[in-house]
């Protein structure tokens, strides 16, 4: 699903964010980047979305060189991914339906066809009471939610969250992991940036650590790696 | 595996691109009247200078045909060789209009602007047959009095060159104050209205962002915000348009009263519609640019 082979990426500004880092992820996985801040999983996360192009290096995406898809097919390279965000990223101005219902739209599908896929995912991810609302009036969980049932809402293969408990107490961290787990379950590869230890901990899955640029440990069912 | 979805134009998605424009500029109503009224501020203030200038120009015109072209011919052309010359100026490139003036018209008139007792002592009308010619361009008038000067029938040409240089050379000074203004003023107009687009684009960044995370083309991102853009610019455009045609009324009333000639030299007043129609065209046309410029910066992907 995702091989990335020697990336190195220096920010404009001279910061070496990933320095010779070597990734494989397969399809159906759910993996873990953990790390301090400024460890460069978010950039990793950026090279799969292709928002960063690698410096050296190649990243590849269901068979694909990211580098080489031209700037107007990247929207549609994008629509394979769901995204889900430490901030929500929901728009301010829709309500939860339409925040929903928005990914689907651009995409150009029928109206029949936005309306039920829009309503499972919201199913989903269990607040169909909540349609209504505008992000301003949820929670941090119910917001986190909606931005999850956003993303898969189109079903893609992919899910990439940075930081996604980020903003969330214990409990409703583990809710939003099970939840993610539960997506990974149903089929799709997720990919986590995140340094809540308590809930990596927990979860028994595979942990990519990440300092200062390099992978340092990848071990399956891992916990958060102590501090060397 | 990609791409997912359909990609094609059809009307549903048109329609809620359309929706998109009118949802975001309702519910960004404070910025989104906030830049309909710079661009309707901006729209009366170059509106209102054009419709002065506008009216200047028409002054000027409208002064030098008061100033014709007085042909006098010599006594013994007759009144058959008058009609030819009549026929021949009138075929002449530069000439409106060509009236003749028999002797026997002229005479009585010239007896009313003077003292009756003065010319009844003349026991003959010593004043020579003439034509009144109007040239079509003014700045012409020099040419063709010096060309009919040089016609053997006629015996003297009296214009006003000299005056209508004044009158001209004026115009022409307007004329070019103006469109160095306006030109001016257009561009001011222009980047008023960007940076006030640009705000409301900038406050939405991350909106921009998260759908292109999502998959939205360029283009569907894009489309709302020129949209939004078009449709502040002809609101804003039309205030304009309510702003100057209220605020001229009001002046022109006031003139009116105070100084009655200038109605009379002024010619007729400029048509609203066309006021209405060029300020709301140059409305959507700048808010649909600086739209388009606005959004470009945040759409460059790597």
């Amino acid at each position: 699903m995702i091989e990335i082979q020697e990336a190195s990426v220096t920010y404009p500004n001279g910061v070496h964010a990933l320095r010779n880092v070597n990734l494989r992820v397969e399809k159906g996985e759910f993996v873990f980047l953990v790390g301090a801040t400024g460890a460069g999983k978010s950039t990793l996360l950026k090279l799969i979305t292709r928002e960063v192009l690698p410096t050296h290096g190649k990243v590849i995406v269901a068979g694909r060189n990211v580098a080489e898809i031209p700037p107007h097919e990247v929207p549609y390279y994008r629509r394979m991914m769901g995204v889900v965000f430490q901030d929500f990223g929901l728009l301010p101005n829709k309500t939860v339906w339409e925040n929903v219902a928005f990914a689907l739209r651009v995409l150009g599908l029928p109206r029949k066809e936005i309306r039920k896929r829009t309503a499972n995912a919201i199913d989903l991810v269990g607040l169909l009471r909540r349609c209504d609302s505008f992000p301003a009036q949820l929670s941090g969980g119910e917001a986190q939610r909606v931005a999850i049932a956003r993303a898969i809402a189109n079903d893609p293969p992919l899910l990439l969250a940075d930081e996604p408990t980020g903003n969330l107490d214990p409990d409703t961290s583990w809710d939003i992991m099970q939840l993610l787990s539960h997506i990974n379950i149903r089929g799709t590869t997720v990919l986590v940036a995140s340094h809540d230890k308590y809930v990596i901990d927990r979860m028994r899955k595979r942990v990519v650590m990440l300092e200062r640029g390099t992978i340092v440990s990848d071990v399956a069912c891992g916990v958060y790696a102590h501090e060397p | 595996m990609l791409p997912v979805g359909c990609t094609r134009m059809n009307l549903s998605h048109i329609e809620f691109l359309v929706e998109e424009a009118v949802v975001n500029l309702r519910r960004n109503g404070l910025m989104t009247l906030a830049a309909i009224g710079t661009v309707a501020l901006a729209l009366a203030v170059f509106g209102g200078f054009g419709l002065i200038l506008w009216r200047l120009e028409r002054l000027a015109n409208s002064l030098p045909p008061k100033f014709a072209i007085d042909v006098f011919l010599k006594d013994n052309v007759s009144r058959q060789r008058a009609q030819e010359l009549q026929k021949q100026f009138e075929q002449h490139p530069d000439i409106a209009q060509v009236t003749f003036k028999p002797k026997e018209q002229a005479w009585p008139e010239f007896q009313r602007e003077l003292q009756q007792e003065i010319t009844a002592a003349l026991p003959y009308n010593p004043l020579p047959d003439s034509f009144v010619i109007q040239v079509k361009e003014p700045s012409r008038t020099g040419a063709v009095s010096a060309w009919l000067k040089g016609l053997p029938e006629v015996d003297a040409v009296r214009d006003a060159k000299e005056e209508v240089d004044i009158i001209l050379s004026v115009a022409t000074v307007v004329r070019w104050i103006g469109i160095g203004g306006t030109v001016l003023l257009l561009i001011a107009t222009s980047v008023i209205i960007y940076n006030a687009i640009r705000l409301t684009v900038f406050a939405r960044r991350r909106e921009i962002r998260i759908m292109q995370l999502i998959g939205a083309t360029s283009g569907t991102i894009r489309t709302p915000f020129v949209l939004e853009g078009v449709v502040q610019g002809v609101l804003g455009a039309w205030i304009a348009c309510g702003l100057i045609f209220g605020v001229s009324k009001m002046v022109s009333h006031f003139v009116m009263r105070k100084l009655v000639f200038i109605d009379s030299l002024g010619g007729s007043p400029m048509p609203v519609w066309v006021v209405f129609v060029a300020l709301t065209l140059l409305g959507a046309a700048i808010g649909g640019t600086v739209s388009t410029l606005s959004v470009r910066k945040y759409l460059q992907t790597v």
